[in-house]
Formats: C-alpha cells, sequence, structure tokens
C-alpha cells in the first residue's frame, strides 16, 4: 500500500480518522506559552536553503534518514506504530514517538515506550486533548513508562506504581528546542536534514504527529509517523504536502536518558 | 618457577643455542657449561624476579614485548657492552621456556612501543560515537551523514554501538558505554572503535565509506 499523501488540495474525507481512532490536539495559545516557555528556543544554525537539496539527496542515498532508522529499529524490524486507540491523546503519541526514534538513532534497543501513562496523569485519566510540548515537557521531568509497567491502550489508575515511576525515568529527555513558527519551515527542515525528530502539531488536522523526513522540496513533502497503529497509510507513516505539512507548533527532543 | 626446575635459573651465553628442536634438559644442559653467563643472568633474574614471575602467567606471544618493555631500560642501563646484550636475549628466551618449555629464538633488537589497550574491553567489535547535538546542522553534510547511515548501521549490528550526544545520561547503560564516554577526547564529533584486543580513537571520518574502512580494519 502507497503512503497516504496528504496536499492542500486533499479532500477533508481523504484524512479524516479511521474508524477507531480520533485526534486529539489542544491549539497551543502562544500568548500563555510562548516560544521557549518549557524549552529552550531553537538554537541550531540554520542551515543555508541553497544546501538543502545536495544535503537531502546525500541523505537518502545512504538511508540516514529518520524513516530508515525507524523502519530497522527494533533488531532491524520496523518499530511499531503507537496507537492512540480512539482516544484524544495524539498530543502524547507524538512525544512518544520521537522518544522511540531517539533511542533508535542512539543505538539503544527497543522499549515498548507507552504514551497512555504520560496522557492519562497529566489529565488526570480523562481523555482530553493537548499539544506535544504539554507532553515533551512532563516526559522531560519523569519519562515514559514501558508496556510492562503501564500497558499500552490502558487507562487505569492502578498502573501508577512506585515501580512505573521508576522505569519512566529511565527514558526522560534532557535536551529539546521550541521552534519558532515565525520561522518554522527553516527550522523543521534545518531539523530534520540534521537527523532530528520533531513533533509536530497541525491545527488544521486538530492533531499532533511526528515528523521524520524531509521528502522533496518541490513541492514540498514531509513524512510523519502517526499514532493511528501500523495499519494507517504505509507502515504508520504518511506524507503531508505544501502548507499541511508546516507545524503551527513544533519542538524537537535531540537527547533522553540512555539505558537498557 | 615450575616444579623441579632449577632454583638458579640458566642462561644462554648466545640466545641462538636454543632452538624447537631441543628438550628443556638439553638446554639446560648446554647452559651449565656457561658459568659465566649463568652467574650474570642469576643476578639479574633475582634483581627482577617479580617480573618474571609475571611474565610465566602472560601468553607467550606477549612475552617478548613484555620482557622488553620491562627489562630492557634497566638492562640497558646496567649492560653497556655487547656481551651484556647476549644477556638481554637470553631472558626473552628463559621467559619462553618457562612459560612454553620450547622457546622460540628471539634475536636481540630495539624496544617496541607496547600494544595500546582496547579501549573497549570487551571481544568483539564496538563502536561508540560521540557528536554536539546542538552543532549537528553545523557539521559537513557528509560526516552527519555518518551517524544515520544504515550502513554503518548494517555493519555493527545490535547492540554492539552507540551513537550519543557529548551529554547523555548514560548512568543506567550497560557499563562498557559509560566507561567508553569517560575516556578522553581531543574533539567533536569522536569515534572509537576496539575489536577487544586493538581499537581506534579519534575525529570522527568525514565520509560514510571512510568509517567503514577504519570499522573494518578492527571488525574484519
Amino acid at each position: 500500500m502507497a503512503e497516504i499523501l496528504i496536499h492542500d488540495g486533499s479532500p477533508i474525507g481523504h484524512y479524516l480518522p479511521p474508524a477507531g481512532h480520533t485526534t486529539g490536539l489542544v491549539e497551543r495559545d502562544y500568548s500563555t506559552h510562548p516560544v521557549g516557555y518549557n524549552a529552550k528556543p531553537f538554537d541550531l544554525p540554520l542551515i543555508p536553503e541553497s544546501e538543502w537539496q545536495s544535503r537531502l539527496d546525500a541523505q537518502k542515498a545512504a538511508k540516514a534518514q529518520l524513516s530508515d532508522i525507524r523502519n530497522t529499529g527494533m533488531n532491524g524490524q520496523p518499530i511499531p506504530s503507537r496507537d492512540q486507540n480512539g482516544k484524544g491523546y495524539c498530543w502524547a503519541h507524538s512525544s512518544t514517538s520521537a522518544a522511540l526514534i531517539v533511542r533508535a538513532i542512539n543505538g539503544l534497543p527497543y522499549e515498548d515506550l507507552s504514551a497512555f501513562a504520560v496522557a492519562c496523569i497529566i489529565k488526570n485519566y480523562r481523555d482530553e486533548g493537548g499539544w506535544g510540548a504539554e507532553s515533551l515537557e512532563w516526559i522531560a521531568a519523569n519519562g515514559i513508562p514501558t508496556s510492562e509497567f503501564w500497558p499500552q491502550k490502558s487507562m487505569s489508575r492502578s498502573n501508577d506504581t512506585p515501580a512505573m515511576r521508576t522505569n519512566a525515568k529511565l527514558h526522560e529527555f534532557s535536551q529539546w528546542m521550541d521552534l519558532d513558527p515565525n520561522d518554522m519551515k527553516r527550522q523543521l527542515v534545518t531539523c530534520l536534514l540534521s537527523g532530528i525528530p520533531v513533533v509536530t502539531d497541525l491545527n488544521w488536522w486538530s492533531h499532533s504527529i511526528c515528523t521524520l523526513d524531509l521528502v522533496s522540496l518541490s513541492p514540498f513533502t514531509t513524512r510523519i509517523w502517526n499514532s493511528w497503529g501500523d495499519s494507517w497509510s504505509e507502515n504508520g507513516t504518511g506524507l503531508l504536502q505544501g502548507n499541511r505539512a508546516i507545524p503551527d507548533s513544533a519542538i524537537a527532543p535531540r537527547v533522553m536518558t540512555a539505558s537498557l | 618457577m615450575r616444579e623441579n626446575e632449577p632454583a638458579h635459573l640458566p642462561i644462554l651465553p648466545q640466545p641462538i643455542l636454543a632452538d624447537h628442536t631441543m628438550t628443556p634438559d638439553e638446554i639446560v644442559g648446554k647452559l651449565q657449561a656457561h658459568d659465566q653467563a649463568l652467574e650474570r643472568l642469576t643476578q639479574i633474574t633475582t634483581a627482577h624476579g617479580a617480573d618474571i614471575a609475571q611474565l610465566k602467567a602472560d601468553e607467550a606471544g606477549e612475552i617478548v614485548s613484555t620482557v622488553r618493555r620491562r627489562l630492557w631500560p634497566r638492562l640497558k642501563a646496567a649492560l653497556p657492552t655487547m656481551a651484556h646484550l647476549a644477556s638481554y636475549a637470553a631472558v626473552a628466551v628463559l621467559a619462553s621456556l618457562l612459560t612454553r618449555g620450547c622457546p622460540a629464538p628471539v634475536p636481540p633488537g630495539p624496544p617496541v612501543p607496547p600494544t595500546p589497550p582496547a579501549p573497549i574491553p570487551v571481544k568483539g567489535l564496538r563502536a561508540l560515537i560521540v557528536y554536539d547535538s546542538a552543532q549537528l546542522s553545523k557539521l559537513p553534510p557528509a560526516q552527519n551523514i555518518v551517524l544515520y547511515s544504515q550502513s554503518i548501521r548494517d555493519y555493527l549490528g545490535a547492540n554492539n554501538w552507540r551513537v550519543f550526544d557529548k551529554g547523555v545520561d548514560a548512568t543506567n547503560d550497560a557499563q562498557i558505554w559509560q566507561d567508553a564516554l569517560k575516556r578522553p577526547r581531543a574533539a567533536l564529533p569522536w569515534i572509537v572503535i576496539s575489536n577487544g584486543s586493538a581499537g581506534y580513537e579519534g575525529p570522527l571520518p568525514g565520509t560514510v565509506a571512510d568509517t567503514l574502512t577504519l570499522l573494518k580494519k578492527y571488525g574484519g
């Protein structure tokens, strides 16, 4: 099955969540949560636009894109997509997907991280939306447990045990950047060409996903990793094109604690 | 020292006197004819008895280089004549005798620098790349790709490598990676390669091809 491509002219039915799935983004209010409110602002030197194409070509030729790492990140097999299971928890799953990628970049063994722990505790077990930076901030302070300590899709309070908290601390973000909406495209491209996943909030979709790759510059296209399971699109990833690919809010985690 | 061996170790006045066809007894018989040299070597081995004892525990292949490294500077200072050089060579042969009982002739030669120990002391190929994530976009593109290259990851295999930011907290990773991270670095990005017996530590090569070449030098 080919990857789903969503562009500016795509009919809404093309990207509505399939049965049993939903989105869950609450648009970030920059008046109350300005750039850098819970992270340092984007601080990478921007890659000049004149270099974008050659870097992209080299990245693809070496199979050095983040989707390549995802596709072999579980002992040579693809890392499974997260599944928010019809709950409005996309904003916690996008950060968790980014955590899986950072661990794979590091060469750490796959851990089945459970975003439901993050979302349930932040929202006091209510099925509520949020934005990516909200979950990332919590993960930086508390971590994400594996499904051994918090089963996927579970919303049970009984999961919140000292052992779960201890396990979650093994998987914390320690460095991340808040991208600026006023320079979003250049910062997004710099991250993707540098090998940094981007937790991407898209107001037009009311959805938060993890952007993995720059796919093409003309038309401008990115590859995203959704949280609707592996059955969505092609093994859980799809393509966004044109303005659909530009985040409204974005945060880029660079470093996590390393643990076995 | 082995059981039944003489308390005072014999000496070869000329190192070529011993070869693989001789039994230890034959060698000892010849050696005992050279009383003066025997006396001299007895003095040396007595003075460096701890070194000889340590040598017995080592692999025979390491004996010669160890003898050279440990004893040569002292012998050089103590034995200024050519005759003393012969005594030095005899020490090497004797050490081999103690370990194998079947010595390989070792001609005297200049001391060689010791082989640096493997930076990651476990068997098998391991590699650690350390970089500064705040400078990722400033790396030359071809070098940036090394951090993510599929071919390098495939070559190294699962769980035999790490690619870490310089500030990573790895206290819950395996001890070998914690130790490798603590090794001194002169620059970033930096690579540590080890096969358990030898290795490389230095700046990360600038391309995937050069990195693979370096890895294959140690990984085969």
